[in-house]
């Protein structure tokens, strides 16, 4: 009987093995091989950074809808010469933050990495980060789909990543929604709660910044609607003991001239291109004070930003 | 958590195996109960104090009859002879008090939680326009995982023991597990006491045909669910609901894309259940018979949710056409419209409540009890038309024995079970019969090959739906003839066995609809 039972053990076993070299076989077939739509890519905005040389860009915001509303590279760049991107997706969530940290590193070397305060704290969805897992040893679970975009010559072309985002991840809403905040970053000892497996993964990304020896910043934009002083507070403790810097733009609204009238796009969800600007603009001045980010203008390694800038909208 | 999610099949199934796995047999149930309710409560947390409520219920009214049959089996023994009948009759009446008692309990928590606010809604319309003076309150309730489902067994096991073809279960722990076994408790099948309690509580050892043959089924009923199921999600949601917007033939398909949608997801759901169950040794029973292979609607009901089927056949039809005032009913009406119509009219008002039953099971909305009540008249007047359908046939020299004719009868019953979905699925019962209109008054083909069919489909995601369909045709085909799949893969040589199996995951793999544009879909059934 244990005889028989050891030899089923080794023919699933040996089934699984096979089976992960198949998903692994289809992973690397199809695999985009362009950061466009056409090449195989989803997110192609956040994306937009493969398509640039690899220590050409600074900082990496690494989060969710607030970064790429609230926070513009370009001007950044424009106000400081500091290159950056926003990395970010819609309803990031710690798992997917992981997985694009360890993403971006694989391929470009910043100076420092950003992660969204907003997403440090949201709590996720157990099953889509058990898909995450897979999708980070099988990437065919994400790029299935491009079975409907790849034919015979893409199959066999090389990888070779040549969209430039102009806005470098960064999308401009113009809509306005007047709000009135008064009092939501009231202090008080109150401690949001902080998800268990948010701290899992923040404490991986930790590891592999410092592997790599880069610093890491939390930064939280204006979000009535999403923040209060709870939040910071959880948080705080958190960068506290990880030793990682927060920067909370929460309670610095009247300093950064944030207007509740103008500034938002939804209710206090998110910035708006107004707010954008008022945020980007102080970034730029805290980035290169705090972390000593260099101002490239003038070098013509950057050129492409210099271009990029001339096409950006007002 | 539903079954086509990672979380579920890639790893709590796999965990509660090793743990049922790795325990001595005796403690194993320990781990299926424990899963039961783990499941449960992720997905319905505090509303777990239903199940438990019908759980512990069910448990103490099934002793309480118990008791009523022991003493009554000692007075009927120790009585004479003349006061036997009178005994029996007086259990009999204390018998019946305590399962009405638990019917009326578990039914009535069903339909305050499930049915409240639409009869609330809809008797306050009927006094607004009476002009009378009442406003009942109109309280959503939040529906716990699977009541349509455990409610129903709740009631077929009271109901078993009252008529005594099962003995009451002393054991809560193993009543609690029929009830409550995770792979079943979404979607059922609606199993009964005697068919599954004591598979359940055996804890057999998982050996490795369970295992792969489970895995299987599993990967069989995904594929069903997440390559056809939900890929069509979005065009037929987007063609019942903006239908204004789409020429009848567009409307043509979204109905039969429905119908498609309706019965891959449903049974690859199914599918997925038996594998688990199949997985821990637990033979589940079948609900789905290659239902489009039906020559009549009344066979359609036979072979399609089979398990709700034989419960109303078992619980309503059954006791409604043979109970006393039903007998004689047909007595009466044997002796003025014959032995045919005669019996009708009790089957007749059999047939009613079980299809009207069958609607509102469904949901609580118009469209569903018109559903109800749609197969009721096809089936009811497919039986009282049989004799004149007959003469016109036989006058005409049709052989209804004949291949050509059982193939017109699949076409027929495939149209008007289309039609059926169509009213199940429609945003109510007007916008169904706009959808009908439209599908005759304003039907053309010719707007798909212009082009101009408006719902974004990708062409390719079709062709692969049709693919899998044609798949599982044939498939069906073989289960028509006794064959199985799954034997004959089987009895091939290992690389034969393992392409077939790999090709089967891969495929799934490739052409899912999940990830990227897909957000997950919730199990149909698991909404009733």
């Amino acid at each position: 009987m244990k005889k028989a039972n050891l030899s089923s053990l080794i023919r699933v076993a040996a089934f699984l093995l096979v089976l992960a070299l198949l998903l692994s076989g289809l992973s690397w077939l199809y695999r985009p091989r362009d950061n466009t739509k056409e090449g195989g890519m989803d997110y192609i905005m956040a994306h937009g950074y493969l398509g640039q040389s690899a220590d050409g860009i600074d900082a990496f915001f690494v989060g969710s809808s607030e970064f790429y509303s609230g926070i513009s590279p370009m001007l950044i760049w424009e106000e400081s010469g500091i290159t950056s991107y926003d990395y970010a997706i819609g309803a990031q969530r710690a798992y997917s933050a992981d997985a694009m940290v360890e993403k971006l590193l694989r391929t470009h070397h910043p100076r420092l990495v950003v992660l969204d305060g907003y997403v440090a704290l949201k709590r996720g969805d157990p099953d889509e980060a058990v898909f995450s897992m897979a999708s980070r040893l099988f990437s065919i679970l994400e790029n299935h789909e491009n079975w409907k975009r790849f034919d015979w010559e893409m199959l066999a072309a090389p990888v070779e990543y040549t969209h430039r985002e102009i806005n470098r991840g960064f999308r401009p809403d113009n809509r306005n929604t007047s709000i009135t905040y008064a009092g939501f970053m009231r202090e008080d000892d109150s401690r949001a709660r902080f998800p268990l497996m948010n701290r899992l993964y923040l404490e991986h990304i930790r590891a592999v910044c410092q592997r790599e020896d880069i610093p890491l910043l939390f930064i939280a934009l204006p979000s009535p609607e999403n923040w209060d002083y709870a939040h910071h507070n959880a948080l705080q403790d958190y960068a506290d003991k990880a030793g990682i810097e927060l920067l909370d733009l929460n309670l610095m609204v009247d300093e950064l001239d944030i207007d509740p009238e103008t500034d938002f796009r939804d209710e206090g969800d998110h910035l708006n291109s107004d707010g954008a600007e008022k945020v980007s603009h102080y970034l730029a001045h805290y980035l290169a004070q705090q972390y000593g980010l260099q101002d490239h203008r003038g070098d013509p390694a950057y050129d492409d930003w210099a271009e990029d800038w001339a096409q950006y909208p007002e | 958590m539903s079954y086509s999610q990672p979380l579920y099949f890639a790893v709590f199934l796999p965990l509660v195996a090793l743990c049922y796995q790795l325990l001595p047999q005796r403690h194993r149930w320990k781990v299926l109960l424990a899963a039961s309710y783990i499941f449960f409560y992720a997905t319905s947390r505090q509303l777990i104090l239903y199940l438990l409520f019908s759980t512990v219920s069910v448990h103490h009214l099934g002793l309480w009859l118990g008791t009523i049959h022991t003493e009554r089996s000692a007075a009927v023994k120790a009585a004479d002879r003349a006061e036997r009948k009178t005994i029996k009759a007086e259990y009999q009446k204390q018998l019946r008090r305590v399962v009405v008692l638990g019917i009326l309990l578990h039914l009535g928590i069903l339909l305050v939680v499930k049915y409240s606010m639409f009869f609330a809604e809809n008797l306050n319309a009927l006094f607004h326009i009476t002009h009378l003076p009442f406003t009942l309150p109109e309280h959503r309730f939040a529906l716990p995982l699977g009541i349509s489902f455990y409610t129903m067994q709740a009631v077929s096991y009271l109901v078993d023991v009252y008529r005594g073809t099962v003995q009451p279960d002393r054991n809560l722990p193993r009543l609690a597990l029929w009830m409550a076994f995770f792979p079943q408790i979404m979607e059922g099948p609606i199993c009964r006491y005697s068919d599954t309690a004591d598979q359940l509580w055996a804890c057999q050892s998982i050996n490795y045909h369970n295992l792969t043959f489970g895995c299987q089924r599993f990967a069989w009923g995904m594929m069903k669910k997440i390559v056809v199921a939900d890929q069509l999600n979005w065009p037929v949601k987007e063609i019942f609901k903006n239908y204004g917007d789409y020429n009848g033939a567009v409307i043509f398909f979204g109905m039969i894309a429905y119908t498609v949608q309706l019965y891959m997801d449903f049974s690859g759901s199914l599918d997925m259940v038996i594998g688990a169950g199949e997985i821990f040794g637990v033979k589940l029973p079948e609900n789905f018979r290659q239902p489009f292979f039906s020559k009549t609607v009344s066979e359609f009901w036979t072979r399609w949710h089979i398990t709700l089927g034989t419960w109303f056949k078992d619980y309503i039809f059954y006791p409604v056409s043979l109970s006393g005032g039903m007998k004689t009913l047909t007595s009466n009406a044997r002796k003025k419209l014959g032995n045919h119509y005669g019996p009708m009219l009790a089957s007749g008002v059999a047939l009613l409540a079980v299809w009207s039953a069958n609607g509102l099971w469904h949901g609580s909305a118009w469209n569903y009890i018109c559903f109800g009540l749609y197969h009721f008249v096809l089936i009811f007047s497919g039986t009282l038309f049989e004799p004149t359908f007959k003469a016109i046939c036989d006058k005409l020299h049709i052989n209804r024995q004949s291949k050509p004719w059982h193939a017109w009868q699949i076409v027929r019953t495939v149209a008007l079970v289309n039609i059926g979905e169509l009213i199940f699925r429609a945003h109510g019962m007007a916008a169904a019969l706009r959808m009908l209109k439209k599908m005759f008054t304003d039907f053309d083909p010719g707007v798909f090959a212009r082009g101009e069919y408006l719902v974004e489909v990708s062409g390719k995601s079709l062709i692969v739906c049709l693919v899998t369909v044609l798949i599982v045709l044939g498939h069906s085909i073989l289960r028509e003839r006794g064959l199985s799949l799954r034997e004959i893969v089987a009895a091939k040589p290992l690389p034969v066995r393992w392409l077939c199996y790999y090709l089967l995951i891969l495929f799934i793999v490739m052409f899912g609809a999940y990830a990227g544009e897909y957000a997950p879909i919730d199990p149909i059934y698991a909404g009733f």
